[in-house]
């Protein structure tokens, strides 16, 4: 809760009181909905994006390519984290004048930042030749990305939970 | 397959760590074995997702006047509990029980609240395994 004479930054102040944050927040559906939308399309994001880092692995769908896999998920993953950044935007500003200096709220925010890194990182280095990878497996620097895939989705969907329980 | 067990691994690791911590919010915050009954005059709501907040102007016993913070469930569980909005104003007399924060300070989880009409609902949040909660009075499942 916010304290009489808490200094709130004046950004976060403006988010704060905003109307659809204060909707959101007052709200007897809107808030619960939101974090419904918020679960299913963390499901669609993270879920396809780790089908994909498993198939890189050569855990699953060994009769498909890493290609194959990677451009049939990408639409999925798109809507997915649409959906993820508009409702969990939604339930941050809600709760934005409480949260903000949240520990967890900011791990999970710097860990989001790696991910998006990560991400950025391997599609403009290693994935440009997954046309071309051996079918006895992706190069090594292809796993090692998948493996630190998989290791921060978790974290950032732990650390998420754990905001509620600061 | 070591990657295979490295995967597997990161995947029950996530999948306990979660439901470990959740609805455990009362004990977090809260001391089951610190109850205590605020009368005070009712100066600010917070109608709030995830928690309702209302804050209460107490006078102690040496006639010392503070004013605490009475957290409860939010809007849809209250209201699906007959408690809405517009059955307290600022200036009403509360009546919450609840139980004091570990940290001390003047806050409490308000587990039950007497509104000015004489009714008494529930205040705490659904789940949160606070003392009389539904899901701390259910069986335990066996791991």
């Amino acid at each position: 809760m916010i304290q009489a004479g808490e200094a709130i930054p004046p950004f976060i102040s403006v988010i704060y009181n905003s109307p659809l944050a204060t909707h959101v927040r007052e709200s007897e559906i809107t808030f619960p909905l939101l974090q419904t939308f918020h679960v299913l399309g963390i499901l669609l994001m993270v879920g396809s994006i780790a089908i994909v880092d498993l198939r890189i692995l050569g855990v699953v769908l060994k009769e498909r390519t890493a290609a194959e896999v990677g451009k049939s998920l990408l639409p999925v993953t798109w809507v997915g984290f649409i959906v993820m950044f508009l409702s969990g935007g939604s339930l941050f500003a809600a709760q934005s004048g409480k949260i903000y200096d949240n520990i967890f709220l900011q791990v999970k925010l710097g860990l989001l930042l790696f991910a998006a890194l990560n991400v950025v990182i391997f599609h403009a280095t290693t994935y440009r030749s997954i046309a071309s990878w051996p079918v006895e497996g992706a190069p090594r620097s292809a796993k090692a990305a998948a493996v630190l895939s998989l290791v921060v989705w978790a974290a950032v969907v732990v650390t998420g939970r754990y905001i509620a329980y600061y | 397959m070591k990657l295979r067990a490295l995967v597997l691994g990161l995947a029950l690791t996530a999948s306990v760590a979660a439901p470990a911590s959740a609805h455990h919010s009362f004990a977090a915050m809260y001391d089951a074995n610190r109850p205590i009954r605020l009368v005070g005059r009712l100066t600010s709501v917070e109608w709030t997702n995830p928690h309702s907040y209302f804050h209460l102007e107490v006078r102690d016993a040496q006639g010392r006047v503070t004013t605490w913070a009475c957290e409860g469930a939010g809007p849809g569980a209250l209201s699906r509990r007959g408690f809405s909005r517009s059955d307290i104003s600022v200036g009403d007399t509360l009546v919450v029980d609840g139980y004091l924060a570990k940290s001390g300070g003047r806050i409490i989880d308000a587990r039950r609240i007497t509104l000015p009409d004489g009714r008494s609902v529930s205040g705490g949040t659904p789940g949160d395994g606070g003392p009389g909660d539904a899901a701390a009075r259910a069986p335990r499942p066996q791991a």
